[in-house]
């Protein structure tokens, strides 16, 4: 998703897109809500 | 069209006549002269600007019909997701001594038996005739390692399992890293250990100090060993708890790993936390006083920043400010405890009021005990950081109240660091 976004990268002449950002729809619940890096106050 | 309701502005650091706008529904970001930007608001922009701003979110045609698309999202992601993930928690006995560990010391050998593996294995297997497509185990504990033999079972039985189904399988490791030699990952790997997470606390004599063996010896050098052993067949990503006193000697580990090989392209991820304590449940760390009550310290925001930067300056990956989608919320996300009780969250695993059925018989009707649905009030729906936050943690309510009584709100928070944070991903980004 880093690159894909990195590709899309663009500019206006007064705008400048410093990042596209991602769609929701894209968005991969099972990747992101690993909840795992949530807590780091756990023994490992 | 109008603005979207999940904008925020900063001013330009390099440009006094421009403003930073970012979406925290899509994390995009750009740069905007000001007098474009009031332009918005009188409908005076061009239709290449317009088309622009449109695709990156921050114009939209209903601002109310975009809160209720955010307030319903869960539901969309759910009704499409063909994965199953499930957090297997194999034992909670560890060969650490952590200091801020309040798994407290074991009564008895907690491990997972043959027979609830197999169980857990019948389980998985009746979750996926719902026409699932992939799968992921994530191995936890304490100390996953300790029971490798089980991982073995499982990832066998569960990869031939998938196989037969044409669906996908891997799974990962969270662990302290001192077992994991090279031997071990190549058992491991064709078994479909994709990642793994090992966690330093800082250099070598922090860490020693916050996460020695048993034996009270330093295990640094261990899990470096390790990591060198092992990152050239299997991504293995860095993780490291903070306190007050210690977090200012975390660039030092940077440096190390830089020096040491251990270089952005060989780690796939770089994370520092804050070490949080229970505020109620004081019994469960008696000798350990550092750590945090809340993430809105004001010693954890210039941590943070600090931290952030310094593995964003070094190249190293960390996860960019995003939407957070709690497990909780994910209806084909389970924990297994070691005893085959069920939860939905790692955090609660071995809270007994939070066990959902074990992996013979689940509960209906969770939502309730986790308050799933607890960030859909008026003031959570209105807010500008909702996509960033849906009622923050709530293990961390928990910590603070002993039950998820109220959201873990992070609104003073991101008032505080989120300009710093998307600058920080502005001028790394403007790198790559």
């Amino acid at each position: 998703m880093e690159e894909k976004n990195q590709e899309l990268r663009e500019e206006t002449s007064d705008i400048v897109v410093l990042d596209p950002g991602i769609e929701l729809t894209d968005v991969d619940i099972e990747s992101i809500c690993c909840a795992i890096s949530l807590f780091p106050y756990r023994s490992v | 069209m109008e603005l979207s309701h999940y904008l925020k502005t900063f001013p330009c650091r390099d440009d006094p006549d421009s403003l930073i706008v970012f979406s925290t529904r899509r994390i995009s970001k750009i740069r905007i002269p000001g007098a474009i930007f009031e332009r918005i608001g009188r409908g005076e922009l061009s239709l290449s600007e317009e088309m622009l701003l449109t695709k990156l979110g921050m114009l939209v045609s209903d601002r109310e019909d975009e809160k209720k698309t955010v307030r319903d999202m869960f539901g969309r992601l759910n009704a499409r997701n063909s994965g199953l993930d499930v957090i297997v928690v194999l034992n909670l006995d560890c060969n650490f001594s952590c200091v801020y560990c309040y798994e407290g010391a074991p009564e008895g050998d907690r491990y997972m038996s043959a027979q609830t593996a197999d169980r857990l294995i019948a389980f998985i297997q009746r979750k996926f005739a719902a026409g699932k497509k992939s799968l992921v185990l994530d191995f936890y504990g304490g100390e996953p390692l300790l029971s490798i033999g089980l991982i073995e079972h499982i990832s066998k039985a569960l990869k031939f399992f998938t196989r037969s189904l044409d669906a996908e399988f891997s799974f990962t490791l969270v662990t302290n890293g001192s077992l994991f030699r090279r031997a071990v990952a190549e058992r491991l790997v064709p078994l479909g250990l994709k990642s793994v997470k090992i966690t330093l606390d800082g250099p070598s004599q922090l860490h020693n100090r916050y996460r020695p063996f048993k034996s009270g010896a330093g295990s640094f050098d261990s899990i470096v060993k390790n990591i060198k052993e092992t990152c050239d067949i299997v991504k293995i990503g860095i993780g490291g708890n903070y306190d007050e006193t210690s977090w200012p000697g975390f660039p030092s580990l940077l440096d190390f790993l830089e020096a040491n090989g251990l270089t952005p392209d060989i780690l796939y991820m770089v994370k520092f936390d804050p070490i949080f304590r229970p505020v109620n449940q004081k019994h469960l760390l008696a000798k350990y006083h550092g750590g945090c009550a809340s993430g809105h310290e004001p010693w954890i925001l210039e941590a943070e920043g600090v931290l952030r930067r310094e593995i964003l300056r070094r190249g190293y990956f960390t996860p960019r400010v995003r939407p957070i989608l709690c497990a909780i919320e994910n209806k084909s996300s389970y924990v297994v405890n070691f005893d085959g009780r069920l939860y939905k969250c790692p955090a609660f695993a071995g809270h007994e009021e939070f066990a959902i059925g074990d992996v013979d018989g689940e509960q209906e009707n969770y939502e309730q005990r986790y308050r799933v649905n607890h960030w859909k009030n008026e003031v959570c729906l209105d807010c500008v950081y909702l996509p960033l936050c849906f009622g923050g943690c709530r293990y961390i309510s928990f910590l603070k109240d002993g039950a998820i009584k109220a959201v873990d709100c992070k609104r003073p928070y991101l008032d505080s660091a989120l300009e710093t944070l998307v600058n920080q991903e502005i001028e790394f980004l403007k790198k790559s």
